[in-house]
């Protein structure tokens, strides 16, 4: 049975790729940002966008693992580049490669979780004290938080 | 059975009130915000904290409406704007508490009648709309937190926080 799981993967794919209820889903959002949009830093102390796509991409990958048996790193003691991956790049060409692998890892994740049995979904995630459906609620909710903030960060960039 | 809807229930719950490795509650963001910072614009055009709860608000309580079987409206366009983002009319702490207030409010409404609704009806389709409850709740959850992730920032804007 994994009739839950697929209605929880298509709600990832609607609010990564998709026409979300929300609002503008991340595709939509991160459609036509250059990487000098990307880079920049129109709120002072706060992330760019090109560091929140890496951030959030990231967690989709802990998440991937997670789902394969590989326990996420423990929070306390996570080296600060593991959360935020610092941006080494800066050409267009890196930026459009960061955007592809944000999308491809969660398609990815997308995929994982329509194949995930229903009756696995109240088991503990491996590194971790909650269960998958948790999990998979958060790769959504991680998502779109950051989403709204990347919204905002175009915004200010006007 | 419904634990499939107490689940979605538990995510609201988070959004609104609880605790998540990942980010900070609406509750978490919005204690301690004073009304005179949720009414500035830090972000220039972009709207401030005490609109983007006013707006929280309209969405859940449409929600709400949907589960009575009143029409979520066809599109946001279709929406008044007023209703879609309405204005923050006076700024008293009053007000901003009254603000507050409502939309915890509203969202714990929704979290019961979530838990206590019938899993067979997440499938049904939600009035005025051609997607079903599951997408409706879920897409609530979002929505909140979509924008608590921008109220995150804007505080930052505001008070350094």
């Amino acid at each position: 049975m994994n009739t839950e799981c697929t209605r929880i993967a298509s709600a990832l794919a609607f609010a990564i790729n998709g026409e979300a209820w929300y609002g503008d889903s991340l595709r939509e959002i991160l459609n036509g940002v250059t990487s000098k949009q990307a880079l920049a830093r129109p709120i002072p102390d706060a992330h760019s966008i090109w560091e929140l796509v890496l951030h959030v991409e990231a967690w989709i990958k802990f998440f991937d693992g997670a789902i394969v048996g590989k326990p996420i790193p423990v929070w306390a003691t996570m080296p600060k580049e593991l959360d935020w991956p610092p941006v080494t790049a800066t050409t267009e060409e890196a930026w459009q490669q960061a955007v592809n692998s944000f999308f491809s890892h969660h398609q990815k994740v997308v995929q994982e979780i329509k194949g995930f049995d229903d009756t696995r979904l109240e088991e503990t995630v491996p590194g971790r004290t909650y269960n998958f459906y948790h999990l998979f609620g958060s790769a959504i909710q991680h998502a779109v938080y950051h989403g709204g903030q990347i919204a905002l960060l175009k915004k200010a960039l006007k | 059975m419904n634990d499939e809807c107490l689940r979605i229930a538990d995510q609201l719950h988070r959004a609104f009130n609880g605790e998540a490795w990942h980010r900070p509650s609406l509750q978490e963001l919005l204690r301690q915000v004073k009304a005179q910072e949720a009414a500035t614009h830090p972000g220039g055009n972009a709207h401030s904290i005490w609109e983007i709860v006013l707006h929280i608000r309209t969405w859940a309580n449409a929600a709400l409406q949907a589960n009575r079987g009143i029409p979520v409206p066809a599109s946001v366009n279709d929406l008044p704007l007023e209703q879609d983002w309405p204005p923050v009319k006076e700024q008293t702490a009053a007000a901003w508490d009254g603000a507050i207030q409502q939309i915890f409010a509203i969202a714990q409404e929704l979290e019961t009648v979530i838990k206590t609704f019938d899993e067979a009806r997440l499938r049904n389709t939600v009035p005025g709309r051609d997607y079903n409850f599951y997408f409706l709740f879920h897409g609530v959850v979002q929505h909140s937190l979509y924008h608590a992730g921008q109220i995150a920032l804007l505080k930052k804007m505001t008070v350094g926080g």
